[in-house]
């Protein structure tokens, strides 16, 4: 392991501008898909193949009863218990020297199973697995483009670097905006999933942002000894039932 | 939406194979018939799973790295992984229903033979 290295997206300073969006298309060479605006002001749509960064526009109801966005440039998560790696079935999806969760191109079969078992809405690397041909990896040993000053981000709301290092700048600036008053501000990212290698800045619940929150985002092998059991209790109640239904027939002839 | 075929035929194929094995085991000699018939069904329907399945795949031709690894060309098996598990279950079923299926046939052959 070379160097755990990790995002730090603080959705304080983020502005809704989506130039972290434009910045990964260009520099990662996504053509991208044609805009098409909801029910909001959001016209990306999801974390896919093509949008490696997502603006999210989340409307929340102001005290005075106004209407304002948390905004958040959501991203793949990298988390330290990866959903995602966990049920892929061809081994595609591996954790590179830095750390990170990486689907290998050639060995991907575009199943999509990793997609469904992410709690974390609509994890980029996760869908990037439906189109190989397109994956690549977005945070290896270069600084991401998404996170650089004039490029990606104008009010410097996105950062790179190693995990403990954006550890201390996330905790520093939770530390700031609590000392401003700002009781509701809160890290994202410590415990969810064994640690993300994305940290978030909220100023709202997760749920809020569509994240899980702590309680929620643990692995989808929670699911395996109750479902497994399921299906041999349903074996065997049908066993049960068989003989049963033939006890009279007393075996062949 | 050709995948949901899968489910219906898939389910077909299970079901046959369920009942045929509990008349076959527990029945008599009047349930034979029945026994016969769902083992006949359960091959041919069974076949046509895999090919949906594959085609439903990002890269169809690539349907093989679910169960061998395509770096170490070692096994591919990840019990707590549903679609690991399932890869490997319409393999083991298929060997299951095949043998199923050719003592069916042979056993209709020596009875149409016989009469």
């Amino acid at each position: 392991m070379a160097r755990t290295v990790g995002f730090f997206t603080d959705t304080t300073l983020c502005i809704g501008c989506k130039a972290c969006e434009v910045a990964c298309k260009e520099w990662n060479q996504l053509p991208g898909h044609a805009p098409a605006f909801g029910d909001g002001y959001d016209n990306t749509g999801r974390l896919d193949e093509q949008n490696w960064r997502y603006v999210q526009f989340h409307e929340r109801t102001t005290a005075k009863g106004g209407v304002a966005w948390n905004m958040m440039s959501d991203v793949c998560k990298h988390c330290a218990m990866a959903s995602c790696m966990e049920v892929c079935p061809t081994n595609a999806i591996i954790r590179t020297e830095f750390d990170t969760v990486y689907i290998q191109p050639s060995v991907c079969n575009g199943c999509r199973d990793c997609i469904a078992p992410v709690r974390i809405t609509s994890s980029a690397s996760t869908r990037r697995a439906a189109w190989p041909q397109s994956a690549r990896s977005a945070t290896t040993a270069c600084r991401p483009t998404c996170c650089r000053l004039r490029q990606g981000v104008p009010t410097e709301s996105i950062k790179f670097g190693d995990l403990s290092t954006m550890r201390e700048v996330a905790g520093a600036r939770l530390n700031q905006l609590r000392g401003q008053g700002m009781s509701e501000a809160r890290l994202y990212g410590d415990k969810e999933y064994g640690g993300l290698h994305a940290l978030f800045l909220l100023t709202d619940a997760p749920e809020a942002y569509g994240l899980p929150n702590a309680e929620n985002a643990v692995l989808p092998s929670r699911n395996n000894v109750r479902s497994y059991l399921g299906s041999l209790v349903t074996a065997a109640i049908g066993i049960v039932g068989a003989v049963f239904a033939f006890r009279e027939r007393g075996g062949k002839e | 939406m050709y995948i949901v075929w899968y489910f219906f035929l898939g389910g077909i194929a299970g079901g046959a194979y369920a009942l045929g094995a509990i008349l076959r085991l527990m029945g008599d000699q009047r349930d034979a018939p029945v026994s016969r018939l769902a083992f006949l069904l359960t091959l041919p329907v069974l076949a046509i799973c895999p090919i949906l399945l594959t085609l439903d795949l990002g890269r169809p031709l690539r349907f093989w790295h679910m169960l061998i690894d395509s770096r170490t060309f070692g096994l591919n098996f990840k019990y707590w992984s549903p679609m690991s598990v399932g890869a490997w279950v319409l393999i083991i079923f298929s060997l299951f229903a095949f043998v199923s299926f050719l003592e069916a046939w042979g056993s209709l052959r020596g009875r149409g033979l016989r009469s």
